[in-house]
């Protein structure tokens, strides 16, 4: 994300919460919180409880961003750039809103024709990498959850399309023949499958190092007995060296998808 | 061999298909900024979060050594002034950023606790806290504390139950000793990564690093007994030994940067005794003593002042002493002091005055309120939001900032550019400290620095005899400490202090000397030549 991107991310943002935009102009942009929203950013518990209390209304406040180095230095606001914590702020409101979903692929209005939606099971998951070089991997895979296909980057293959959180008119949705939580048992076989498989040379110098340190305290413990200390320092080699991943979720949800999208997508 | 895999999502599936349903928009918001925020894992993902930082070519390497080769356990050992803080940050904020740092203790002298959590904060967004009384250590993320609160109970025990993801440790030469409190409670925290800062990995002996190491790689330099041994017995093994350390400690010397660094401007301004001081000063030679180093303390606690020198004779109690005691209170104003006022007057600038005595520092400010300077003192004994209203004060409104060396560590002076070095230390490696507060990374300005001097007195003699042999400009000093104790002086201070007490003449003196600096100086012009042809 530029600079530039982000006036209209928070345009988007504060007028997807019903936000009331005060003032905008290039790099600058003042809005009126819902009181939503003012829980969720401004950090002040008390103050709305003893509105609650007391019955009243209260009264959210106003907020001003710039995200242009011009405006910076001449209104008063808060300069937002990538990494600033109020955009971490609004990042993980986005993160936890997004975390599951059922929705339905969006279909003409004209078309009266009766269609059938199949379901798709997305998972979007973090592989974290932890060894020599820890790193991280971010994985997106739909399983038709009628014959247990598997796509992998299904995020990237239905981004262009429409879905909606209601079911279109004239659509129907197919049952399901696995059960979510045996998909989710094949979605994650599979990949930590193609782990392995990714993974050897990793493997292979991560415990090299691993080892190596591991050693060096072994040895030392031959000396000394300073069982304590030598327990801490293997457990922290362990931590840091050891190659391992973690697994972790993004976020994952029910698609359903017509059977011309879905067939477009297996081909993919 | 294969990769172990850490596989929880099934657990936590259930909690999650709680959440109401998504809007497609925010759906697909919160995927794209998971991948955002995922880079390449050989960049440094976190410079993306701080458009604000600006990062010299040395940080940034050794930013990248730490994380990359050394899996973030190190020792920093940047000399004084090249922003080991700000590497520290950068290394704390990129394993944040990854997921792999959580909860963070950073320990620190009491005098920069607020300096941490101010840097963190503003230059990294890292929301840094100072240890508070009414909360638990285990309530924070990210705490501050000075070392002396940590390592006493309750506050020791309840940190050593906790886990920590990374352990920081500030002006971590106080650790050097494997024998205190301090290192022992140090070496029992539980972190996964760690980071020893220090400009002075080294102040005496070789193997004071052995220590560090312990912390950061347990096990790298062997047994410490064979690690002894092995230095004495051959002197191959130094080279391999450093080699070794090399692996886990990064050094940064000022010349070795390429940053565009201002120039020192040095310069010694001179006062003489009147002749009642004169007097004074020479009876302090026949002064009966049991060692001649008595003597020379004495010498050297009158050049700085008449109450230096009585606190130095009251710990002897003779009759003699007691005479002499009389005999200085007699003495009006110091001449230095006096010509120091007259200096800070010329100068019309902000100032820094060190000086190595208490009792000096207080008759100072006495004296420079009495001319209507406005000065603040600065000490190791202060406690903390003295020491940070003093700070201030000096910043916002106070001509000059009289301090301590104890006190004087590790601060950022950079808004001032003026040092007056009232007494001389006998060890250039302090001197090397003490400029480093104002001549570091951020300091715009050349900065200049004043050695006050009585004429024909000890203080002239340690001028000619060490500093003008010392390439000062240059800060070849920064490696002077592990150079001496590889040829074996221990402390600096005590040589020069011996050479002085025990030579005959001033020539004899200069002779001794000279050889100290001479064996230092073919001993590192070897070594460069040898790393030249290697």
């Amino acid at each position: 994300m530029n600079q530039a991107d982000l006036h209209p991310f928070l345009m988007d943002f504060f007028k997807t919460r019903q936000a009331e935009i005060l003032e905008q102009t290039t790099g600058k942009l003042t809005v009126k919180l819902t009181e939503r929203l003012d829980q969720q950013l401004m950090n002040r518990p008390f103050y709305w409880q003893y509105v609650k209390k007391l019955g009243l209304g209260g009264e959210t406040m106003q907020l001003t961003f710039l995200t242009d180095k011009n405006e910076r230095d001449q209104s008063d606001g808060e300069w937002v750039h990538y990494g600033s914590p109020r955009l971490e702020q609004i990042f993980r409101i986005i993160q936890q809103e997004g975390t599951y979903t059922t929705l339905f692929e969006s279909r003409p209005a004209a078309d009266h024709q009766k269609t059938a939606l199949q379901p798709w099971f997305v998972c979007n998951l973090r592989v974290k990498y932890r060894g020599y070089r820890p790193s991280d991997e971010i994985v997106s895979i739909g399983i038709l959850l009628l014959n247990g296909t598997m796509r992998f980057q299904f995020m990237e293959g239905i981004e262009t399309i429409e879905f909606s959180t209601m079911i279109p008119d004239y659509c129907f949705t197919l049952p399901t023949i696995i059960s979510v939580n045996r998909a989710l048992n094949r979605v994650t076989d599979e990949l930590e499958k193609r782990i392995k498989d990714q993974s050897k040379e990793f493997t292979v110098k991560s415990y090299a190092i691993y080892q190596r340190e591991r050693d060096m305290v072994r040895k030392l413990k031959d000396h000394q007995n300073e069982e304590e200390a030598d327990h801490l320092a293997e457990q922290q080699i362990y931590d840091r060296l050891y190659p391992q991943v973690d697994l972790q979720w993004i976020n994952s949800g029910i698609f359903y998808l017509s059977e011309e999208t879905s067939k477009k997508l297996m081909k993919t | 061999m294969e990769i172990q895999i850490n596989n929880h999502l099934s657990e936590s599936f259930e909690s999650m298909q709680e959440n109401p349903a998504s809007e497609w928009k925010t759906f697909k918001q919160a995927y794209d900024i998971a991948k955002m925020k995922n880079r390449q894992s050989d960049q440094l993902s976190s410079l993306a979060f701080l458009p604000d930082l600006e990062l010299l070519p040395h940080q940034r390497e050794a930013v990248e050594k730490v994380l990359y080769d050394m899996h973030g356990r190190a020792i920093l050992a940047d000399e004084v002034g090249l922003g080991k803080t700000i590497e520290a940050g950068l290394i704390l904020k990129e394993l944040m950023v990854k997921g792999l740092v959580k909860k963070v203790l950073i320990l620190t002298p009491s005098s920069l606790i607020r300096q941490w959590e101010i840097e963190m904060n503003q230059k990294f967004y890292i929301p840094a806290r100072a240890k508070h009384r009414s909360y638990d250590w285990s309530f924070y993320e990210v705490v501050v504390s000075s070392i002396d609160l940590a390592k006493k109970p309750p506050h020791s025990d309840e940190i050593l139950q906790q886990t920590y993801d990374m352990l920081i440790v500030d002006e971590a030469h106080r650790l050097k000793n494997s024998q205190t409190r301090n290192y022992q409670f140090v070496s029992q925290i539980k972190a996964t990564y760690c980071l020893l800062l220090t400009a002075t990995p080294i102040q005496n002996k070789l193997d004071e690093i052995y220590n560090l190491i312990q912390i950061v790689r347990p096990g790298l330099l062997g047994e410490k007994k064979e690690f002894k041994q092995r230095l004495k017995k051959d002197p191959d093994a130094q080279e391999a030994m450093k080699q070794l350390i090399q692996t886990s400690m990064v050094r940064k010397l000022r010349k070795e940067t390429n940053h565009d660094w201002t120039t020192r401007h040095i310069e010694t301004i001179y006062a003489a005794f009147t002749p009642e001081e004169e007097q004074f000063y020479q009876s302090l030679h026949t002064e009966q003593t049991d060692h001649p180093l008595t003597q020379l303390t004495l010498q050297r606690g009158f050049c700085s002042s008449r109450e230096a020198c009585f606190q130095t004779l009251n710990k002897n109690q003779s009759e003699e002493a007691i005479s002499k005691m009389n005999e200085l209170k007699q003495l009006p104003h110091h001449s230095k002091a006096m010509r120091t006022i007259e200096f800070i007057k010329e100068l019309g600038e902000k100032c820094i005055i060190f000086t190595e005595y208490k009792s000096t520092q207080l008759y100072l400010q006495w004296l420079f309120h009495q001319q209507g300077i406005f000065a603040v003192t600065y000490n190791g004994d202060f406690r903390k939001s003295k020491k940070q209203w003093m700070l201030q004060l000096f910043e916002t409104k106070a001509d000059v900032l009289i301090t301590t060396d104890a006190g004087a560590e590790g601060l950022n002076l950079q808004h001032c550019r003026n040092m007056v070095h009232y007494d001389l230390p006998w060890n250039p490696m302090k001197l090397e400290q003490r400029i480093g507060r104002i001549h570091r990374y951020g300091q715009e300005q050349d900065v200049r620095i004043f050695y006050m001097i009585i004429k024909n007195t000890v203080d002239e003699r340690v001028l000619q005899l060490l500093y003008d042999k010392l390439d000062l400009f240059e800060g070849v000093i920064g490696e002077l400490d592990q150079i001496l104790s590889e040829i074996g002086i221990h402390s600096f201070e005590n040589e020069v202090k011996e050479i002085l007490a025990e030579s005959q003449s001033d020539q004899e003196a200069a002779i001794k000397i000279n050889n100290v600096i001479e064996v230092a100086n073919s001993y590192q012009t070897e070594k460069e030549s040898y790393h030249e042809s290697s």
